[in-house]
């Protein structure tokens, strides 16, 4: 017994690095919307890359600690406050029993990662703990926190806290404007060419429509060609599908395995994790990039973070 | 099975391929061979992360940081040339499931007869006529395509997905049919609702049902579908 849910903010779910290899059984990854923040998190402070975290969604929870840790968040900035007081992300902070630590509502970005230095004790599910809320499995009882919830957590792992360089530059990297490098998908081809390069030029809106399967993105029309009964192929997370009428669907962590819309696009890797940072009003805009030059910018990304290669 | 065909690979994003099978020399046993191929992947844990078979594709993904492209390509392409694809004679049983067709669990049973113009009751003689075949599993937990749908009954998947269906839902497109295990979003027709639980992550083997398993369709008044709900709380 050892963190208490005072409330619990918008929606805050355990979740680690997913839940792979079930796909085939139609077992999305879930997993943490944003896997660099995510990853970020348990590196920085020392832990294993797929240690359990708690995921906040733009607006955060207060907890209160029953036993002494030592805490770090990553993310969008949701400003966390210990006994009141305003803490830093990125840097570890030590808590004692009976302290408070309180995340506020986040203005950009959407989600926050809270990584502890002890294991959270959950429920685990083919090989993660990850809260799934459809299915309602992993995490606790496989719901999103609620008030008086309390976590069990056990076996203190405090290591050597590391530090990057980047951090500085990673924070500037949120923002309501957001260019996605991405490929185009298996269907990319059942649209017209205006529509494909509109597709890459024009800039669209999210949606309130959207949560950790996908996000709905609000632009102008596609022209798709119809299909008579186009069979369902697999989908995974980043892929851009469009229904025939009706606006497209960015997917996230927890998308399905299958599905029969159009697949016009893919976000590449180096990209893919900032679909868990979109938020309700967000302009994003699609840019093409080929194969190589994807793994190019991907290789970087790895030198200066090389937890990513884990996630 | 003569090897006189190959399929496709093409890329799917940084990070997947999706191999297709579309040759003649497969008509009728398509969908068997590209399950029996992604289950052969499967069985080489550590290059795929994932091998996710629809019914006609499938797709393998990989971590370009530890396997690159081109050796990611020469992998599968090996490993698909090596596969040996033999149709299995095992003989699946049938699992019964019940379904309510009345209104409040069956938004799109209206719409499906008047386009088909059939009665409400022809629909579902038709719906329950027939013997389907576990065709694959995704989508979500436990999602079984099933197949084939009579042709009587085929319509195209709705343009606007609904938001939110009931778990249990009973759904149709194009030539298949399909239960929603969860409550969530889908595009299919629903034309009626099952109280079975077809996914139970608290239970040893969380799949009621598998690819190959033979289904057959059982009509229920809403009387022993509220009975069947509560028996399952017990």
């Amino acid at each position: 017994m050892s963190i208490e849910v005072v409330s619990p903010g918008l929606q805050t779910t355990i979740q680690d690095n997913g839940r792979y290899g079930w796909r085939h059984m139609g077992v999305p990854q879930s997993g943490a919307a944003d896997l660099f923040s995510f990853g970020l998190a348990n590196f920085l402070h020392g832990q294993s890359y797929d240690s359990s975290v708690l995921e906040c969604t733009l607006s955060g929870p207060r907890l209160r600690f029953l036993k002494s840790m030592q805490i770090l968040m990553t993310g969008a900035d949701m400003q966390p406050e210990i006994n009141g007081k305003q803490v830093a992300m990125f840097i570890p902070c030590k808590v004692k029993p009976g302290d408070e630590l309180t995340m506020h509502a986040c203005l950009v970005g959407c989600r926050s990662y809270i990584a502890f230095s002890e294991d959270l004790v959950c429920d685990a599910f083919m090989g993660s703990n990850s809260t799934y809320l459809p299915a309602k499995l992993g995490g606790l009882n496989g719901k999103a926190l609620e008030s008086g919830d309390v976590i069990p957590t056990a076996g203190d792992k405090t290591n050597q806290v590391r530090q990057l360089k980047s951090v500085a530059d990673l924070r500037q990297t949120f923002s309501n404007e957001w260019v996605f490098m991405a490929m185009p998908g298996p269907e990319f081809d059942l649209i017209d060419a205006a529509s494909k390069t509109l597709l890459f030029s024009a800039t669209y809106t999210v949606s309130n429509d959207s949560n950790r399967m996908g996000s709905r993105l609000a632009g102008p029309d596609l022209k798709i060609k119809k299909t008579d009964h186009m069979i369902s192929g697999p989908l995974f997370p980043g892929t851009l599908q469009c229904p025939t009428e009706g606006s497209p669907i960015l997917l996230g962590a927890d998308a399905q395995t299958l599905g029969g819309y159009p697949r016009l696009l893919q976000i590449a890797l180096v990209d893919r994790h900032l679909i868990g940072q979109l938020r309700p009003g967000d302009r994003i805009k699609f840019q093409k990039i080929s194969i190589s030059e994807a793994y190019e910018q991907l290789q970087q990304q790895a030198l200066l973070f090389p937890f990513i290669s884990n996630i | 099975m003569k090897k006189n065909f190959k399929p496709s690979i093409t890329q799917f994003g940084d990070d997947a391929f999706l191999v297709r099978a579309e040759t003649k020399e497969l008509q009728g046993k398509l969908n068997e061979y590209i399950l029996a191929l992604a289950k052969y992947l499967r069985r080489f844990e550590g290059t795929w992360i994932d091998v996710i078979s629809a019914e006609e594709s499938f797709a393998v993904r990989f971590n370009p940081l530890e396997i690159s492209v081109a050796n990611a390509y020469k992998q599968l392409d090996k490993k698909i040339d090596a596969f040996n694809f033999q149709k299995s004679n095992q003989n699946h049983p049938i699992v019964n499931i019940p379904v309510c067709y009345s209104d409040e669990f069956a938004p799109d049973l209206q719409i499906v007869a008047q386009e088909k113009s059939l009665s409400i009751d022809d629909v579902v003689e038709q719906h329950t006529s027939v013997t389907y075949r576990v065709t694959v599993i995704g989508f979500t937990p436990g999602f079984a395509y099933l197949g084939d749908l009579p042709e009587a009954l085929f319509m195209p998947r709705r343009s606007v997905p609904r938001l939110y269906l009931q778990p249990g839902s009973i759904g149709i497109t194009g030539h298949r049919t399909g239960i929603y295990p969860l409550g969530g979003p889908g595009g299919w027709q629903i034309i009626g609702c099952s109280p079975m639980a077809l996914f139970d992550p608290s239970s040893e083997n969380p799949f009621k049902l598998s690819t190959g398993m033979r289904v057959k369709f059982t009509a229920i008044s809403p009387e022993q579908f509220h009975q069947y709900k509560t028996q399952r709380r017990q």
